[in-house]
């Protein structure tokens, strides 16, 4: 009797391990909730879906032609400068002042809207470097990764076109795009894209800075290496 | 006086109690080797309407986490990227892949792309990615090695007791900010020097001269030099750091 159990038992053991697998095997199925308890509440998630609406998305959109009032996005950058008192007041879209369209009423503007430090342009080439590398290249020289996969026209940043676009223009193309290059307002926050603009400038300087420029150091490590 | 119970009963209870004992132990170790996340989440791996490869994004172009997972360091939920950020490039690159025909449904009808979520914490739990990529808690602890995964699985459990372990001992994950989406970063990479002069020495070796570039540090120097400089100090016993 005790053997029939044993026989029974390692078949039993054996059809588990063979129905149930090993820990980490790759599985379509999704996880077994064994005990629910209340891991799922009735209320919407970020990005979940949405039975109600009838695009089947909890996330709304603004309503055609409202800007959502004194909307901050709460920035990484923005809470570091806070630290020094120096935080901007301006939100995402709640005002259609210079700083969030790059515009003075029809006309593109020029120059920064808030003090370009040492931390807004190294902030910028972060950014620069997530964002816009893939395409426009670390140097901005139009040779990014997607420039071998067939995407076409990518701008050249250190262009005179672009070297003499005024500040305000190259915001806007950020923010909603420009011929094939998609709107990254939506991805990047707006104290990101005046970040982005100064690093930009800062690039193009590295490329056409004449000798004399250098600081005295910098001449001096040239002269030793002609 | 015949015997009314046969001479196999006497050995009957011990064969009772080897029985219960084996079986016993049998469902708990079934339980425990089945009945937690190790086995239930990890591997997880759902076909997704469109089979985005990270392993090519990522590992092959070298594009940043962030390039689509864009709000991770400023929002509690790491997002999903929206279809136009698929159409920024593939508007133009493999624009007639029947692959991505979802995406271009999606981009022209307005209709949102309904990717399944893999990693999904209880409803009572409240995680924060902001508040780890921001201290130094790499994308690649919690996930693993996306960079080279075809189809993205389950790598971690994500069960209560996991999370505790980093909690309380916080120093195995941690790594300079600049490396977070680094998910190929090892601590014997970090520059010794720069990582000293910047969050100082680890505190156990404030009398140790680091000025030999040729020094490696280990994860467990780097880690308890930034608790040490960041004031690291996760929830371990409060339960309404995470619950509430």
């Amino acid at each position: 009797m005790l053997r029939t159990f044993f026989i029974l038992f390692i078949l039993g053991t054996i059809s588990v391990a063979v129905l149930a697998g090993f820990r980490g095997t790759k599985s379509p199925l999704p996880p077994l909730q064994i005990f629910p308890d209340m891991k799922h509440q009735p209320r919407y998630d970020p990005q979940h879906e949405s039975t109600f609406y009838s695009d089947g998305s909890a996330s709304r959109r603004p309503v055609d032609g409202t800007i959502p009032l004194g909307y901050t996005l709460p920035g990484f950058f923005l809470q570091a400068t806070a630290k020094n008192g120096t935080l901007q007041p301006e939100g995402f879209t709640d005002e259609p002042n210079y700083y969030n369209t790059g515009k003075f009423g029809d006309v593109y503007g020029d120059g920064f809207p808030i003090e370009v430090t040492d931390a807004l342009v190294k902030r910028g080439q972060e950014r620069f470097n997530i964002n816009c590398a893939v395409c426009h290249g670390k140097v901005g020289l139009a040779n990014g990764i997607t420039s071998q996969f067939g995407i076409a026209a990518i701008a050249n940043l250190q262009d005179d076109r672009i070297r003499t676009m005024p500040d305000g223009q190259i915001f806007n193309t950020i923010t909603n795009g420009h011929n094939t290059m998609g709107a990254y307002g939506p991805n990047i926050a707006v104290e990101d894209r005046w970040a982005i603009i100064s690093y930009i400038r800062a690039l193009q300087k590295s490329q056409s800075v004449k000798v004399a420029e250098l600081p005295a150091a910098k001449q001096k490590e040239l002269q030793s290496k002609q | 006086m015949a015997n009314i119970f046969p001479r196999w009963s006497n050995i009957l209870p011990i064969k009772i109690v080897v029985c219960v004992l084996v079986l016993g132990n049998a469902v708990s170790l079934g339980m425990w080797y089945y009945f937690t996340p190790k086995y239930t989440r990890v591997g997880y791996q759902p076909a997704q309407p469109v089979p985005f490869p990270h392993d090519v994004h990522v590992g092959q172009l070298g594009m940043d986490c962030r390039y689509c997972h864009s709000f991770v360091e400023v929002a509690a939920h790491s997002n999903i990227p929206t279809t136009q950020v698929c159409m920024n490039c593939h508007s133009q690159v493999q624009r007639d892949n029947p692959k991505l025909a979802p995406i271009r449904d999606s981009w022209a009808t307005g209709k949102p792309m309904q990717w399944v979520q893999i990693h999904k914490t209880s409803d009572f739990v409240f995680f924060n990615h902001s508040a780890h990529v921001n201290r130094g808690v790499s994308c690649v602890s919690c996930h693993g090695k996306v960079n080279e995964m075809a189809v993205v699985y389950h790598d971690q459990p994500h069960s209560m007791g996991w999370c505790l372990d980093c909690h309380r001992d916080p120093k195995n994950a941690l790594r300079p900010l600049n490396q977070i989406t680094n998910l190929n970063w090892k601590p014997e990479d970090e520059n010794v020097q720069k990582f000293v002069s910047t969050f100082g020495k680890p505190p156990e070796e404030q009398d140790r001269d680091f000025s030999n570039p040729k020094i490696k540090l280990t994860q467990e120097e780097i880690g308890a030099t930034l608790v040490n400089d960041w004031h690291i100090n996760p929830p371990d016993k409060n339960c309404a750091g995470c619950h509430r």
